[in-house]
């Protein structure tokens, strides 16, 4: 019997085409996410007036501007720090080959708070443009820290300890700086809970350039990714620079979480859970990878940002107060699926 | 011809080969051979550059390898390593497809030569029923034929393949030496190492063995493939005989003399107690 054998392109345009209708679907449900975003807060305003405020934008409607001064500039926020923290998540679990890896758990967000506290209070008269560059400085020296720490035998539990230990040691550092300065201890510890409502669009400024230089970058790797997925040795030799790939990797990583550090404080979980999520859509391949996990990323955060608005009203909680919620059950059920 | 001459490497610690010197003939198939630990498998890494060479060189038809890119290495050397695990959510096609990635960049992408390489290397290794299944569904057989086709598609004139049959059971060896050995007859230069001392001596046109770092013998297959070289290389006690099909020589491990002893005492012991439970 012949079988019909079709050709290797023609399978992966099918693929293509499912895999954008899926794109588009996470559009939608993104852009209703936001319009969600956008309407709920200390006054919930209705859909004609975020419509009205975002097409035809009348300064004197105290409701529109709500909208346009205070809410889009956070839904923006949400949107990028989901995206980069996704990003940085997929990156580091596809580099580590650890399906545990993660920007948070690894102590890159605590190494990058810790540093911005401390400029913060030592070098109070510094411009707050440098805030990323110390998150990233802070960020690549809790990177080396953990992987000194991991060894050089791929251990995954040894790295996933490693990364628990360094981000207990540069919390309760943190925790020591603010002890010494009491005043700015409020607004400080706002921001250490990843706190989203305590940024704002000025900081996004300092931040975007670097952000959007790192995911055009990523999608550079998406074919060096494809063949590390089949081991290190295989990918390299079929040609992959294996050191190149990795420290770019960790680069990029470090880029994408201090960005978000700096303007949102860490929020954790969010790397970790996210690519698992994307894969369960999408089995192989980086550049659909990578599309998933940065509008799930940005889905994610808009909606625990809702979350977080609406649970306590009229209070807030904290975004990653919101996002740990969610993450942390995640991350047990890995581990247990792991170990069994 | 690939030649490799003084070629010393090692890890941090430990130099592994000292001054490796040896010539592979073009569309020969020739396979390392040696104890572990010998440096059998560190010498496919350096000829590939997947070690860092501490002195010595590496030509291809008189080009030097060494000097040139990984992807320019991988156009002209597929290496394909001890594989035990399959990567999770890959198909059969998507594996092999990796193998064209020293040829594609990122304004290069898929051509009509890729598809002719992939269709080929499907066509030779006989994948064709299973391209689109999941490569963690397949047989270990199956799958590392489509590990074969991958190193295939690479296109490249030499294969250097590390213990390509292990893991594998008796049936799915033979299968599997039976394509790599009829690989020759497209071109292909393949450097092997095999565990299996008469699947080496079977399907290789020549044999290197290596002790401690270094070449101990190496030439066509009656010369190196004698009981006294096995003795030194190995430290194995062994008879040469003849395979009555085809004359290939055959290792058979000498076995103590109280084996056979035994095997009689058992015998009888069994048949007694037989006896005994049928009273």
């Amino acid at each position: 019997m012949m079988m019909e054998v079709h050709s290797p392109s023609y399978i992966t345009q099918r693929l293509s085409l499912s895999r954008l209708s899926g794109a588009f679907v996470l559009c939608v449900v993104l852009l209703l996410a936001s319009f969600v975003h956008l309407s709920v807060g200390a006054k919930s305003l209705d859909w004609m007036t975020i419509w009205h405020a975002l097409t035809a934008y009348d300064p004197s409607d105290l409701d529109q501007a709500i909208v346009r001064e205070s809410r889009q500039a956070r839904l923006l926020v949400a949107l990028m720090v989901g995206a980069a923290l996704a990003l940085a998540g997929v990156i580091m679990q596809a580099i580590s080959s650890n399906p545990l890896a993660d920007p948070g758990l690894l102590g890159i967000n605590s190494g990058a708070a810790f540093f911005v506290v401390a400029s913060l209070l030592f070098l109070p008269s510094l411009s707050h443009h440098y805030l990323p560059v110390f998150a990233f400085l802070g960020a690549t020296f809790a990177a080396l820290l953990v992987m000194a720490l991991s060894g050089s035998q791929q251990n995954s539990e040894r790295l996933i300890l490693a990364g628990v230990a360094i981000t207990a040691l540069f919390a309760s550092m943190t925790a020591i700086l603010l002890l010494i300065d009491q005043q700015g201890l409020d607004k400080l510890r706002h921001w250490l809970t990843g706190a989203i409502g305590a940024s704002d669009l000025k900081k996004l400024e300092w931040v975007y350039p670097y952000l959007l230089g790192a995911v055009l970058y990523s999608f550079v790797l998406v074919r060096s990714l494809n063949a590390f997925h089949l081991g290190e040795r295989v990918a390299a030799s079929l040609g992959v620079n294996v050191m190149l790939l990795k420290l770019s990797g960790l680069v990029l990583v470090v880029i994408l979480s201090g960005s978000v550090v700096a303007v949102a404080g860490p929020i954790g979980f969010v790397g970790l859970v996210v690519p698992h999520m994307a894969r369960l859509l999408i089995r192989n391949g980086y550049v659909w990878l990578f599309v998933y996990s940065l509008l799930l990323g940005a889905l994610l955060l808009v909606l625990s940002d809702i979350a977080a608005r609406m649970i306590l009203r009229p209070y807030e909680i904290n975004t990653g107060i919101v996002t740990a919620f969610v993450g942390a059950p995640v991350f047990i059920a890995l581990v247990l699926g792991k170990m069994r | 011809m690939l030649v490799v001459e003084y070629l010393s490497a090692g890890y941090k610690k430990k130099q592994v080969l000292n001054e490796v010197s040896l010539n592979f003939p073009e569309g020969e198939f020739t396979t390392l051979m040696g104890a572990n630990g010998c440096g059998k498998t560190t010498l496919l890494h350096a000829i590939s550059g997947l070690l860092p060479v501490q002195s010595g060189h590496v030509q291809l038809n008189d080009e030097p390898l060494l000097k040139l890119s990984r992807k320019e290495v991988a156009k002209r050397l597929a290496l394909l390593p001890q594989v035990a695990t399959s990567p999770a959510g890959l198909t059969a096609r998507e594996l092999i497809m990796q193998g064209r990635f020293p040829w594609q960049s990122w304004w290069r992408q898929w051509s009509d030569q890729d598809e002719k390489a992939v269709n080929e290397a499907v066509e030779v290794t006989g994948v064709s029923d299973y391209l689109d299944t999941p490569l963690e569904q397949l047989s270990g057989g199956q799958r590392q034929r489509c590990w074969i086709a991958m190193t295939l598609a690479q296109d490249s004139p030499v294969l250097l393949l590390d213990e390509p049959t292990t893991y594998l059971d008796v049936a799915h060896q033979a299968e599997l030496m039976n394509l790599i050995s009829s690989l020759k007859s497209k071109g292909k230069t393949i450097i092997a190492v095999l565990h299996d001392l008469n699947q080496a001596a079977t399907y290789s046109d020549r044999l290197v063995m290596m002790k401690a770092g270094q070449v101990y013998c190496e030439g066509e297959v009656e010369t190196v493939f004698t009981k006294d070289n096995l003795q030194q290389v190995f430290g194995l006690d062994a008879h040469i005989v003849r395979d009555p099909h085809n004359d290939n020589p055959i290792a058979l491990p000498v076995v103590d003399a109280n084996v056979s002893v035994n095997k009689q005492s058992d015998i009888q012991s069994a048949k007694k107690l037989e006896g005994e439970l049928r009273v």
